[in-house]
């Protein structure tokens, strides 16, 4: 069974290497990270002065902190829009990764874990480390919390993978899908509690973005971090939304492939 | 008598470079890209700037060109200091490099020589006649409404030398203008630049590490070494003495020892392959064939011009 | 040394008439132009959710109410738009610089930032404008203030102000790529991260992040303190009236730093080369 998990651990390992070598760029992105890190933060201070009052479960402590992971999770949930795929369906190169003798779906998702795995290392720690020292940060206090909060921060990523795939596979029926991979940023960033945290949205989009999709990239591993969310409900939402939305890609998926061949390749 | 359009008094470029010397350290060394080149050149010649890969013609261009400040030296360029003058001098040259493009990629070729209009701010009528008369001369007539990343190299370095050529340059640059492109493109584009000089009275430098290039265009060379003027008059005085060897590279059916051949001297053996070198200006290349025919069953064969690096290397045994 | 004026005239009658070329090739794809257009408006949407989202929880951050936090960031976010599609190309500058382009710029006989700005300007740009301006205009009836001839040309002089400092923002960062191989994502933070900072009230920051807004990168007294004095918004850092007044002209020191940086990079490209 083992062996058949080879090729996909193998395109985690490459994907991960590949963006260790742009130093630079991680860097940079660090950098970037860090300065929106402190402006939003300083945002979220003043409004707990004016407010003097908890925000839902979250108080400022908590919210500064949020600030923080989140600005970490950015790229490890590929917030910025994940395009390769896309680009490969206007070239023609998908024709190969769909006759491939490995699940598409799985490639590319170990693809994008592997990438995810380098920006949390590399990208995730740094800009909460800068935060810890200016601000009053909040760590958890139970041991078991910091695995917990790796198992959401992996299954928030595997359902943003599959997000990612498929906002990308619509670029077998748009001609244009940039258009569309903006609009997926902002839903991203607004429903998975990165522009804001979620408390902050009220009334009926506020409650429907706390049980989507999104909520699972940052909003819910996040509550975890912050000890606001354990047992059962650190992660059994995104793996209802990882199941739901697998099924979505793969059928998705058949319809690609059709074309395809339809197509001729 | 008219002072020289290009001249250069023992001009020099340094460059420092820094290298990783252990795991920590990094040293800095200097490197004298071109050393001392003195040149002078008249309006309306024709001129080769040859060399080796590295050998500093690149950055003499890019001394000429303004793009680049001299460490040492003097260089005059149609009467401007390039390095002080740089908007004036860039009006007076054009400049085509083989490896880069000065067009706009995704726009039709047509457009590129309009926005290029506005840049050099050419008289309308002047630049409608300059397109008109560079585009039938260089045949791209087929071409005009082709974005230039459809082009193919060839049609692509003909656009090239029409921007260039678009506001009347009194020089004409040329920096590897062939690289890249095949037989026939190659043919096209030295035929191109023939009829252009022809028909206007342009000074031209062309750099190239391709002698054919030069061949049929040039009458003057300068042979740049490691930074170094190595070589600067006639090129068929250079020929004459350096660069009427040919080699005729021959495999044989079966394996021979050296042939011995009239007017050819056999200079390596490798297996059934055999170099025979000979004197282009004496023996033709068929009356050696023939010689080796005679002797042995011949499979295949190429012929081998010298090439710039053996002319180099024959001046620096021999001197010019 | 030829006359800077006149070359400045030649210069703009160049970016003139290259920008007109290119806005002609850009209206060629109509469907293209409009997507793109529709894109960033729903992007520059997201400050705008934000800020309301959060005032969903308090009547006023820092002493300002919504209407008055949303039009500073109107006000200063149209003007990092203008900057946006007038000067962002410039940005083009460190790949430029890394693939050696850069040496058809020097080639040319026009100022290097000139030919940067109209070489590759993209009219479609202007899409980020449009939330920004759709914000200032419904705003600006609901900050309860009497809109005298005056209080309209200070707050018109904000957002010219506020598109210079960007602008020379765009110009310095980009210089940098003379010196530094590719620094687009730090040229990012400094130029997206001051356009989000200036859309709060500067005293919300504290430490290094005012100092910066007030100093360095005075995007501060280009919209905030003129603000102060339009709306009638509380002043807790206690800027005095002149600089309220007089915050605006703080781009020409910035747009003269811009030049010489600029001219001190391309001096330094032509020494080293590329």
């Amino acid at each position: 069974m083992w062996t058949r998990l080879r090729p996909y651990a193998a395109a985690a390992r490459s994907s991960f290497r590949r963006q260790s070598t742009y130093r630079g760029a991680t860097v940079a992105g660090v950098f970037t990270n860090t300065v929106f890190g402190f402006i939003l933060a300083s945002v979220l201070r003043a409004v707990y002065v004016s407010r003097g009052s908890a925000v839902g479960n979250l108080d400022v402590t908590s919210a500064v902190t949020f600030t923080f992971v989140a600005q970490g999770l950015l790229s490890v949930m590929g917030a910025f829009g994940e395009r390769e795929v896309a680009e490969r369906v206007r070239t023609g190169d998908i024709a190969t990764d769909l006759y491939r003798p490995v699940s598409f779906s799985a490639w590319w998702g170990s693809i994008m874990l592997g990438r995810a795995s380098f920006s949390f290392l590399a990208r995730g720690i740094p800009p909460f480390v800068v935060g810890a020292l200016v601000f009053h940060l909040r760590l958890p206090d139970r041991p078991l919390t910091w695995l917990t909060f790796v198992v959401a921060v992996l299954l928030g990523a595997l359902v943003a993978s599959r997000y990612w795939l498929l906002v990308n596979l619509c670029a077998f029926w748009l001609l244009d899908v940039r258009g569309l991979i903006n609009l997926a940023v902002v839903v991203e960033m607004t429903g998975s509690g990165f522009l804001v945290p979620l408390q902050f949205i009220t009334g009926t989009l506020g409650h429907l973005l706390r049980v989507g999709p999104f909520a699972t990239m940052a909003q819910q591993p996040i509550e975890v971090f912050l000890q606001l969310r354990s047992g059962p409900a650190a992660w059994m939402p995104q793996l209802v939304w990882l199941v739901a939305l697998e099924a979505a890609v793969q059928v998705v998926l058949a319809g690609a492939t059709r074309r395809v061949v339809v197509q001729g390749g | 008598m008219p002072p020289p359009i290009i001249v250069t008094e023992q001009l020099g470029k340094s460059f420092t470079v820094r290298t990783k010397a252990g795991r920590f350290r990094r040293t800095k060394r200097v490197v004298d890209a071109v050393a001392g080149v003195s040149v002078s050149i008249e309006a309306g010649e024709m001129v080769g700037y040859l060399g080796p890969n590295g050998a500093g013609k690149s950055t003499t261009i890019k001394m000429l060109t303004g793009i680049l400040t001299p460490s040492s030296g003097h260089v005059e360029v149609a009467g401007l200091v390039p390095m002080r003058a740089r908007v004036a001098l860039a009006r007076r040259i054009g400049v085509v490099f083989g490896q880069r493009s000065q067009l706009w990629w995704d726009l039709p070729l047509v457009e590129s020589f309009d926005l290029l209009h506005h840049v050099y701010r050419t008289d309308d009528d002047r630049h409608r006649h300059n397109v008109g008369e560079l585009v039938e001369l260089l045949d791209l007539r087929e071409q005009l409404d082709v974005p230039v990343r459809q082009l193919s190299l060839g049609q692509r370095m003909k656009g090239e030398l029409v921007a260039a050529l678009l506001h009347d340059p009194r020089v004409l640059f040329l920096d590897e203008p062939t690289i890249g492109l095949d037989v026939v493109s190659k043919h096209a584009v030295r035929e191109g630049l023939r009829r252009l000089v022809d028909e206007r009275a342009v000074t031209v430098l062309l750099t190239t590490h391709d002698l054919a290039d030069v061949e049929q265009l040039c009458r003057r060379v300068v042979i740049i070494d490691h930074g170094r003027v190595i070589y600067d008059g006639d090129l068929d005085a250079l020929r004459a003495v350096h660069g009427r060897e040919r080699t005729l590279v021959v495999d044989l059916v079966e394996t021979s020892g050296p042939l011995s051949v009239d007017g050819a001297e056999t200079v390596r053996v490798d297996g059934a392959r055999q170099w025979l070198r000979f004197d282009g200006g004496v023996t033709s290349a068929a009356d050696v064939l023939a010689a080796v025919s005679r002797q042995a069953d011949v499979r295949d064969l190429s012929i081998e011009e010298t090439d710039i690096d053996e002319i180099v290397r024959r001046i620096y045994l021999g001197g010019a | 040394m030829a006359e800077p004026l006149d070359a400045l005239s030649n210069d703009a009658r160049m970016v003139r008439h290259l920008i007109r070329g290119r806005v002609r090739s850009e209206l060629q794809y109509r469907v293209s132009f409009s997507l793109f257009l529709f894109a960033q408006m729903v992007v520059t949407t997201m400050d705008v959710i934000a800020i309301v989202a959060v005032f969903s929880k308090v009547r006023s951050i820092g002493g300002w109410s919504r209407e008055q936090v949303l039009f500073l960031y109107a006000v200063s976010t149209v003007g990092f738009a203008l900057a946006d599609v007038t000067v962002s190309s410039v940005e083009l500058t460190a790949q430029w610089v890394r693939l050696g382009t850069f040496d058809r710029v020097m080639l040319r006989p026009a100022g290097t930032l000139a030919q940067m700005l109209g070489y590759e300007f993209e009219l479609r740009r202007v899409g980020r404008s449009v939330t920004p301006l759709v914000v200032l205009i419904v705003t600006a009836r609901f900050v309860h203030v009497a809109w005298t001839p005056a209080r309209v040309g200070l707050v018109l002089a904000a957002i010219v102000s506020s598109a210079l400092i960007f602008a020379a923002l765009f110009v310095i960062t980009s210089s940098l790529a003379f010196w530094i191989p590719s620094t687009q994502e730090v040229a990012n933070a400094f130029t997206y991260g001051s356009n989000t900072a200036a859309s709060y009230p500067t005293h919300v920051f504290d430490g290094w992040l005012r100092f910066w807004l007030l100093g360095p990168v005075p995007v501060a007294l280009c919209a905030y303190a003129p603000l102060i004095r339009v709306l009638g918004a509380p002043n807790p850092l206690g800027l005095p009236t002149w600089l309220q007044l007089a915050g605006p002209l703080c781009f020409v020191p910035f747009i003269a730093l811009a030049r010489f940086v600029w001219r001190l990079g391309n001096r330094h490209y032509r020494s080293t080369g590329s």
